[in-house]
């Protein structure tokens, strides 16, 4: 008896590990953001609305600060009633805004499909989605690349890291709602790591020179596994210009479309 | 409600007005207080994007005046804690506490609700 309880302890332990082995490829699932809500590391204010301890400036170029400057958010340190956030104009979130799943739960959330030679990964919010091509193909280059809202993104595998590269971005996005700007040149690195069953981890790198004097690296970002919402109909949350001007205009934020 | 079944209101709107960041600005509208409250009669509920809100009449100074009272909820939280496109409803008897629109009158961010003498849902 006592054999055959050891024995079927082994068998479990086994199973549990090649299920884990077998998962670590495996992205698929809803994905409920579940660390602190950060944008990018060390950057003043975080998405809080006071700044952070050992906070420090972004990395900002002449013309990285005045793009900055210009952009008018309703969070942070620098947020105004009268704000120009593409959000509230019902604009394209854009990648790295998507990302960092910013939105209050349960919208901070994403969905991964997965096949063997493409991720669709869906956003919630917005009802938008973007492509990750697994087949090996090259990012675009000179003609094929143009700006899109999510750009262009190929991604490898480096042991259990899903690295995700990703070019030709609409310039109109922010980073994120504090207001950080970004050109048609960045180029985005996302760094996927199925930590485990559960738990997925998230670093997003934004390289932009133009903007940036060196490669900004986010926190990483845990999301946790929600398998009940993956028994439910899909949401589907777009912004409706009639909706979303109603509300602008009742709280006098200044985020009409001229 | 007795005054202290009020206090208790007024107190947990003021911790639920801490956090009060909904995806479309940083609470920099709203003033920090919370007063009320106000009675009225429900005119429209709006359970829509970006974030549910209604209108109301109020009596002042004898006569009606429209207030709108917005929440910082949306359509599926709210669904999520038991509320409907129909908890609200021409007519109903609304009593709320909120934040004060700092530039707007009448214009209000809901901390508690009461609909026809019935409170609503909203201890998360």
């Amino acid at each position: 008896m006592r054999v055959a309880l050891e024995l079927a302890v082994v068998l479990i332990v086994a199973c549990h590990g090649a299920h884990a082995q077998q998962n670590a490829r495996d992205l698929s699932g809803h994905w409920d953001r579940s660390s602190p809500l950060e944008s990018f590391a060390n950057t003043p204010g975080g998405t809080r609305n006071n700044a952070q301890p050992g906070s420090r400036e972004a990395p900002f170029t002449t013309a990285g600060r005045a793009a900055f400057a210009a952009n008018k958010p309703g969070y942070g340190p620098r947020r105004a009633m009268q704000r120009n956030d593409p959000m509230g104009r019902c604009e394209p979130l854009g990648l790295v805004r998507h990302l960092v799943a910013e939105i209050v739960a349960p919208h901070a959330t994403f969905e991964i499909v997965q096949t063997p030679t493409r991720i669709l990964q869906i956003f919630e919010y917005r009802h938008d989605w973007r492509e990750i091509w697994l087949d090996g193909r090259a990012l675009p280059q000179g003609d094929e690349l143009y700006p899109k809202w999510n750009g262009f993104s190929v991604g490898r595998w480096e042991d259990g890291v899903l690295v995700v590269d990703s070019v030709g971005f609409d310039a109109r996005t922010w980073l994120d709602k504090l207001g950080y700007p970004h050109t048609e040149d960045m180029r985005v690195e996302e760094r996927y790591r199925r930590v485990d069953a559960e738990t997925l981890e998230l670093v997003v790198t934004v390289i932009d020179p133009e903007f940036y004097t060196e490669p900004w690296r986010s926190d990483v970002k845990r999301f946790r596994l929600n398998r009940d919402k993956s028994q439910r109909f899909d949401e589907q949350i777009h912004c409706v210009p009639a909706e979303e001007m109603t509300y602008q205009d009742l709280v006098g934020t200044g985020n009409v479309i001229d | 409600m007795s005054r202290w079944q009020r206090s208790l209101a007024v107190a947990v709107g003021t911790l639920m007005a801490w956090p009060t960041v909904a995806h479309h600005g940083g609470g920099v509208e709203w003033g920090e207080e919370t007063v009320g409250p106000i009675t009225g009669t429900a005119t429209k509920f709006a359970f829509q994007f970006p974030h549910v809100f209604f209108e109301m009449n109020v009596e002042e100074d004898g006569g009606l005046r429209q207030w709108t009272i917005t929440t910082r909820w949306t359509p599926t939280i709210l669904r999520e804690h038991g509320w409907s496109r129909e908890s609200i409803k021409p007519g109903d008897e609304v009593t709320v506490t909120y934040l004060p629109h700092v530039e707007k009158p009448r214009v209000g961010h809901m901390q508690t609700v009461e609909i026809n003498g019935q409170s609503l849902p909203l201890s998360f």
